[in-house]
Parts: C-alpha cells; structure tokens; sequence
C-alpha cells in the first residue's frame, strides 16, 4: 500500500486508530499458530459506517483486508499473508441489547465471550458456546470460525446460536440478513452459511445470538482409566445408554501430569486417561444418568470415578481443563494444536496412531479431545527455535490429519481451514466440490480482497 | 396441469443422467411432493422427480448414533424404523407422511420441535446431492462436528430445489426418549393460551412440542375428548424420573387460567394425535394458495394473534391459526375463500407487533441481490430449477 491510500484511509477513521509502525506491524503478524505474515497496515473501525468505507476502498483498490479480534485463532486464518488491511475489530465490543424475555442478544463482533457471559449468568442465562479461549476470543472470531468448546455435544456449536447479523460486503454495502426472531424468514440460510466462512464472505458489524437459560441442576464426573482405549470406548458407550452429556472431555497422561503441575488438584498423575463427564437438567434426572455412566465406565475398567461434591470442585475442575493447553509450556517451549474430527466410534484408532506418530518423531504429543464429538485436539509439543524439529512437528501433523480423513473424519472441527489447512484440502474434497467453493466465494467476493486466499486458493 | 413427464431414478447415477440431459435439452425440473403442496403450473418441458425408488436405509451405524439413507425415504417412515430400534430422529413436520426426506430438508419444513431440538443442519452431517451443474459431489460424514471449509451442506438445507437434489443423507441420531407424555389444555382464548405458552418456555421444562392453535385448529385434532376452544399442545419427553415434576410445573403454570388439561400417556394414542394433526395440517396446506407464514417476538404474540384472530375473520369467515410458541412461528390457513384485503391487513397487523410474513420465496434479502443471483449461477448455470428462475 502507499502513502495516499493509508493517507485516505485516515479521513475515514481517527488517525490514533491506524498503526503503520514497524512495531506495531508486527503485533498484528501472527495468531496462535507458527504461522506469519505481516499486515500493510492496520486499521481500528469503530462504526459500521467505518468498516463499509473502508471496505468501499479497498474493493476499488484492490486491497487485501483481513478481519480480526483477539487473534486467538488457530488455523492461520487472521495471518495478513497478502499484506494490505489488518481489519482489528476489537473497538466494535459493545453488547448493544440484552432481551431475556425473547431470548436475544445483539452484540458488536469485538465482544469478549467471557464478558458476555459474565453479563448474562447472574440473570440465569447463557450464550451455549464456550470456547477454550473464552476470556480472550471475541463473538466475530468465534463467528467467523464457527468455533464449538466443550458444550457443543449437548447444545451444538456457534451456527446454532446465530439469529441473524448486520454485515459488510466487500463491496461496501451493508445488509442485514436474519433478524432477532428465533426464526430466519427465508429458508435459503445465508445466515447460518456465514458461520465458519473465516472472514472470506464479508465483515460481520453487528450479530443476534440465541441465548438459553441455565439449567437448574448439574453433575460433573471425573473419571480416571489406564488406557486411553478404555476411555475411548466409554465415550461411545454412554450414548449408547442414551444419555447425551453436556461435556465428554477427554485428556491423556502428558496432559493429567501438565495440569496437575499447573494447578495441583491431585488428579491422578499415573492414570492414562482421564474423562470429565457433566451432565445437566431437572435435579431429578441427574442421579439416574450418573448411576448409568458410572456402570458403562466399570465396564471399561475404569480405575477412579469421583462426583464433584461442591461448585468449588467443579471449577476446579475446569480450570484444569481450560488451562491445560498454556500449561504444556513447562513442558517445552512452543505447541501447536491441530483440531481433527473422527466418527466418535473411530476415536480409539486415531489416538493410537498419535501414540506411534509421538513415537516414531520423537515428539511429545498430548491428546485434549471433545471426545463426545470425537474431536481430537493434538497438542504437539517441541521448541520453534529448533528448525529441525519444526519441519518434524509439520510432517507429524500432516499424518494426522491423513489418518483422520482415513478414518472417514475431517481436517477441522472448530478452528476452520485458514493457511494451516489450506494445503490438505484437497485430500477431503473432490475438484468438484472445490470448484463450486470457489464460485462461491468470487460470488459475495468478486474481487478476492476479503481474508484472499484462505480456504483455498480463489484467484480473481 | 400437465404431468406427463414424471421420472423416478432408480440409483444415484440415473439421477445424475436425468439432470445433465435436463441442462442439456432446457427442461425445468421438480420434486413430485410439490404437485400436491404448491400446485404449480407446468408445462411439457417440465420434469417431475419422483425419489420413490431411491428409499434405501444403506447403514444404521449403532456406535457413532447415525444413519445413512437414501433422500426418498418416507420421512414418517424413516422415524418409525428407527424408534422401533431404539434411535431418534427428531424432525417431525405436516408432511412427514407424505413427502420424503429429500423434499422435507431442501424446503427445510418446519418441524414442531424446532425449539427443542434445533433445525435441520444440527443433524445432516453428510449428503450426496446432483448438482443442477449436473456434478455429483459428496460431502460431510459421520462427523458432528465439522468447519472443513464453507458449509455447503447448511447451503442446500432450505434451498427449495435451487441448486440441485440431494440424494442420500447421513442423520445424527438421538437416543429415543425414556418417556413420553401429550397434555392438552383448553382455553378460553388464544392470548391466555399463548400467554401460557411463554410462560412455559421460561420454566425450565423443555417441552419437545410446544403449539397453541385457534378454535379453528383444534379440529385438527378430531379428538371427541377435546373441547373446541383456543389449544395449547404440549409435548413433554425425557427422562422417567423428572416426568411427573414436568407435568405438575406445567399444571401449574395453566392452573391461573381455568384451562382444563387432558393429559395423554399411552404411546399408540399419542402417534394416533399427532398423525391426526399431521394429517389434517397437510390436508389444509394442500388446499390453500393463501397461507401466510410468520414469526414474531415471543413477547408480542399474545396481543398479535389476538388481533389476527379477530381482524382476519372480516377478510376469510374461517380459518386455522398454528403456532410453534417454542420458536415464535406459525401459519395461517385460509379454510375457504380469501377477500382481496387478506394478505395487505394481515402485514398491517405484524407490522404493527414487528412481526415478520415468512415468505416462502428465496433470494430476498435486501441487498443480497448479486451475491444470490452468483450463487445461483455457481449451482445452477442452465437455469433448470422450476423454482430458482422465478426467484432471481
């Protein structure tokens, strides 16, 4: 970019809102994957009027905008690999409307996750998805990535909490698709298909979420194994009983030892697996679906089963669990997560493959899974400052998303596609499909300049 | 109407040959199911799909709680096979018994547990669809969750055979609830009943079926034990041990109103009801060109049907109103001849409780218009959808 466009872009928004510095570049060149690439420019809208002059700009130049929050992503897919406009959203953060009675929010893209919960339980409530990276992610990026957390195997991910959203085309022009009803007037659900589409389709300024309210009772399990493969098989057992958890999270022995050395809870350092298992409803119902889970897990050997006695445990509990992807770092320097799905019976097949792809790379890798969806998340652990190991770490992470796909799985199951992925794509999809993807892009983005080139290569 | 070119594939690639000969001869192409509901009108270049014969169940697959199965199962069909085997698949529209599952996903129908159990694309996971670029793309599989990607499978739901047909389906299923119960509650009218109804979704009961109807719409259910007044139908389901404790909260809640409840525990005379209201809904739908769908605020229905329901009788002298209160969704069934006002009184009344008409048409959002008309194209590029060359 030169000077006279980011000159122009400065009539459009406060100047104190536009970083151009060598600096404050760099700030804006990664995400939470090894991935970089260094924005022109970056740009802190703080009305829709702003992002769609922007947007009118940098369609009639050409420029690359690639739209972010908290960067918290971790499939490269916020990475300004092509330059131009990082899109910062965070100063759009407002919760502009909270109505209980009709069960609707509407919140700017920069809003914390965290935060709105926050704003929302002490009235009974809550947004369902809870990413890991709650505290930090925005409700854009989670948008944007479609993202899941824990709760998805009982109340599904993002694209079922979003009524409808004020978006920006690339174009410019500003249109509001859904509405605050619970209901999308037409059929044809652009709304929905606007979740996961990872920044390419347009900018999302103002969104309308579903909200639910809390349950009146839960139960969360900690369930201990030896084997990695008897708690796989419990996972598929308990549906199979018919109960639906809310969570089925599942962590193996590296990732037992990394929270116990973060948090010190006295969880069992030398079990090979471990399930955190919650249910939730009517108080009565509670007991029933405990005393079935606990059978289906003696049945499978397991070796401790504790019922969280107080809110407190419970917490505890899940601060293990949220905190154990930064508690690797006592292990090694640099991590990197992939995010594959399998059908949940083939869970057992891919976590033994990671167990000999560890071995035969030499490489520590940690297993975190949402088990009950069958989504594995690797936690490949080595040093970045080690370019031999780096190289080892992307030929390790190639063969699990081959082994994935093998399985009848997929490459992602809640980080999307962005760069990281971009090169196995073509592994899960026909041509065909791939071709009509691509139309589909150059249909809301003739031009390309939306987030250019993620998913897959589009051309102009 | 002439309907002289009606074709049933027998496999996939029949399918396929159907379509590609479609684009290249410039014919129009439909599902057979709309000849019944939306009575359009043909001509001899139109082909009419039938997806009888492709009505296979291929695997049920017990670990992963999935099914894959062919898109002209019988959607009805298709619920009962499972339940007797111990699954659940929780979709349950009007045209469950008559049309298939093809036609019930791609004009996304909306099912009476849509509030409880979500809509359609929480529980396809994988399809193989014909293009109506005459490709034949396989997509998703047995993966709940799955952001590979943009989602062209959440595309095709509610597409209204634009883009193409999809022809086999993988279903995330449930596990079929422990217990089941129907209540039926009278009221005197259908404000208090919808009144009730909100109460009832902020209650923590989590009913499967939540509806209210008109006077009107309790003949739906033909049921000599049911007094004709304003209806609330709820359906409760799940566990065994908080049944009785669902049952009582919901008493309560329509104690206040005087409303008399009937409630149903026997499984063979719960199907009976609802095969019955099933029934009658489509019957109605299949007469009328005039139904007016809608959505509206929770919070605003009570005085929006009231209004509706008094106002609209001045334009049609009978009439069934249905709602879905879980979701704030209903339709309004014309049950005879319509005046000229019907449609221009019924917007006056949403506007004013900034209630919205549900118009069936797609490609519609403002703004949207060459984005849509692009992805048509990407889809369709002949133009061979009946319905896609009138919506563009």
């Amino acid at each position: 970019m030169n000077s006279k466009q980011i000159n122009y872009l400065k009539t459009i928004v406060d100047p104190k809102n536009i970083c151009t510095t060598k600096e404050e570049l760099l700030v804006y060149e990664y995400d939470a994957t090894l991935l970089k690439g260094a924005p022109e420019v970056i740009v802190f809208p703080e009305t829709t009027e702003q992002v769609s002059r922007i947007l009118t700009y940098a369609f009639q130049e050409n420029i690359p905008v690639t739209t972010r929050g908290a960067g918290t992503n971790l499939s490269g897919g916020t990475i300004p690999d092509q330059g131009g406009i990082a899109f910062v959203l965070t100063k759009m953060n407002k919760v502009l409307e909270i109505d209980f009675e009709n069960r609707v929010v509407v919140v700017e893209p920069g809003t914390i996750n965290q935060e709105l919960q926050d704003m929302l339980t002490p009235h009974g409530y809550y947004y369902p998805p809870d990413p890991a990276s709650m505290k930090a992610c925005t409700i854009g990026g989670n948008v944007g990535e479609c993202s899941g957390g824990p709760r998805c195997l009982k109340y599904g991910v993002t694209r079922d909490y979003i009524l409808g959203m004020e978006m920006v085309l690339s174009t410019g022009e500003v249109v509001v698709i859904g509405s605050k009803q619970q209901v999308n007037p037409d059929p044809l659900d652009i709304v929905k298909f606007m979740v996961g589409s990872e920044g390419t389709l347009g900018v999302f300024t103002k969104l309308f979420l579903k909200i639910k309210k809390v349950s009146e009772a839960k139960k969360t399990m900690l369930c201990t194994f030896d084997s990695v493969k008897d708690a796989s098989r419990t996972v598929a057992n308990i549906v199979r009983e018919g109960i639906v958890p809310t969570t089925l999270e599942l962590m193996d022995n590296l990732l037992i030892n990394c929270a116990e050395d973060f948090i010190g809870l006295g969880l069992d350092r030398t079990a090979d697996a471990l399930l955190l298992i919650e249910v939730d409803g009517l108080k009565e119902e509670l007991d029933g679906q405990v005393e079935v889970i606990k059978k289906v897990c003696e049945k499978n050997n397991v070796k401790g089963f504790k019922i969280a006695q107080s809110a407190k445990e419970v917490d505890q509990l899940w601060t293990a669990r949220r905190t154990v992807i930064g508690a690797v770092a006592r292990k090694r320097p640099s991590y990197s997560m992939q995010d594959v799905t399998v059908p949940r019976n083939k869970l057992p097949d891919i976590v033994e493959e990671i167990v000999n792809i560890s071995e035969k790379y030499n490489l520590p890798i940690g297993v975190l899974a949402h088990a009950g969806d069958g989504n594995l998340h690797p936690l490949v652990l080595f040093d970045e400052r080690n370019k031999e190991e780096v190289e080892k770490v992307h030929e390790a992470e190639f063969l699990i998303c081959k082994k994935a796909l093998s399985l009848g799985g997929t490459l992602s199951g809640e980080h999307g596609i962005g760069l990281l992925k971009k090169p196995f794509l073509d592994q899960e999809f026909a041509p065909e499909v791939l071709n009509l993807k691509r139309k589909i892009m150059l249909a809301f983005d003739s031009k390309n300049i939306l987030n250019p080139d993620k998913i897959l290569e589009v051309g102009k | 109407m002439v309907v002289n070119n009606i074709v049933a594939p027998e496999d996939n690639k029949e399918l396929q040959v159907i379509i590609r000969k479609a684009i290249s001869d410039k014919e129009k192409l439909l599902l057979k199911e709309n000849l019944e509901l939306n009575a359009p009108v043909l001509d001899e270049k139109t082909v009419v799909l039938d997806l009888v014969n492709l009505n296979k169940i291929i695997e049920l697959d017990k670990d992963n709680f999935t099914v894959t199965v062919e898109g002209g199962i019988n959607f009805l069909e298709l619920q009962t096979l499972l339940a007797e085997k111990g699954f659940y698949f929780p979709m349950d529209t009007y045209a469950s018994g008559h049309a298939s599952l093809s036609y019930n996903v791609l004009h996304a129908l909306p099912s009476y547990s849509l509030g409880e159990y979500g809509n359609y694309r929480e529980y396809v996971l994988g399809i193989e669809a014909v293009l109506f670029n005459g490709d034949l793309i396989n997509i998703g599989g047995k993966n709940i969750k799955n952001v590979s990607g943009l989602d062209i499978i959440g595309l095709m739901i509610g597409s209204q055979e634009s883009f193409g047909i999809i022809n086999n389906f993988t279903l995330r299923l449930l596990p079929l609830p422990e217990e089941k119960q129907v209540v039926i509650c009278n009221f005197k009218d259908i404000k208090t009943a919808q009144e009730a109804a909100l109460q009832l979704t902020n209650k923590g009961i989590s009913p499967a079926k939540l509806l209210v109807v008109n006077t009107s719409g309790a003949q739906l259910l033909e049921n000599t034990k049911i007094t004709k007044s304003p209806l609330l139908i709820v359906e409760l389901e799940g566990f065994k041990a908080s049944m009785q404790r669902r049952v009582d909260m919901l008493q309560e809640i329509v104690m206040p109103y005087g409303a008399p409840c009937l409630i149903m525990t026997d499984n063979t005379e719960i199907k009976e009801v609802w095969n019955k209201f099933r029934e009658n809904q489509y019957q109605l739908l299949s007469k009328t060109a005039d139904l007016i769908s809608f959505s509206g605020f929770y919070t605003k229905l009570p005085e929006m049907l009231t209004e509706l329901d008094r106002e609209l009788v001045k334009h049609c002298p009978a009439f069934t109103i249905i709602i879905n209160s879980l979701i704030g969704s209903g339709m309004i069934i014309p049950l005879g001849k319509v005046g000229s006002d019907w449609h221009e009184e019924t917007s006056k009344i949403m506007d004013e409780y900034q209630g919205k008409s549900l118009d069936k048409k797609s490609f519609k959002e403002p703004g949207m218009g060459i984005v849509q008309a692009r992805l048509k194209a990407a889809f369709d590029p002949a133009n061979i959808s009946f319905f896609g060359g009138e919506k563009v």
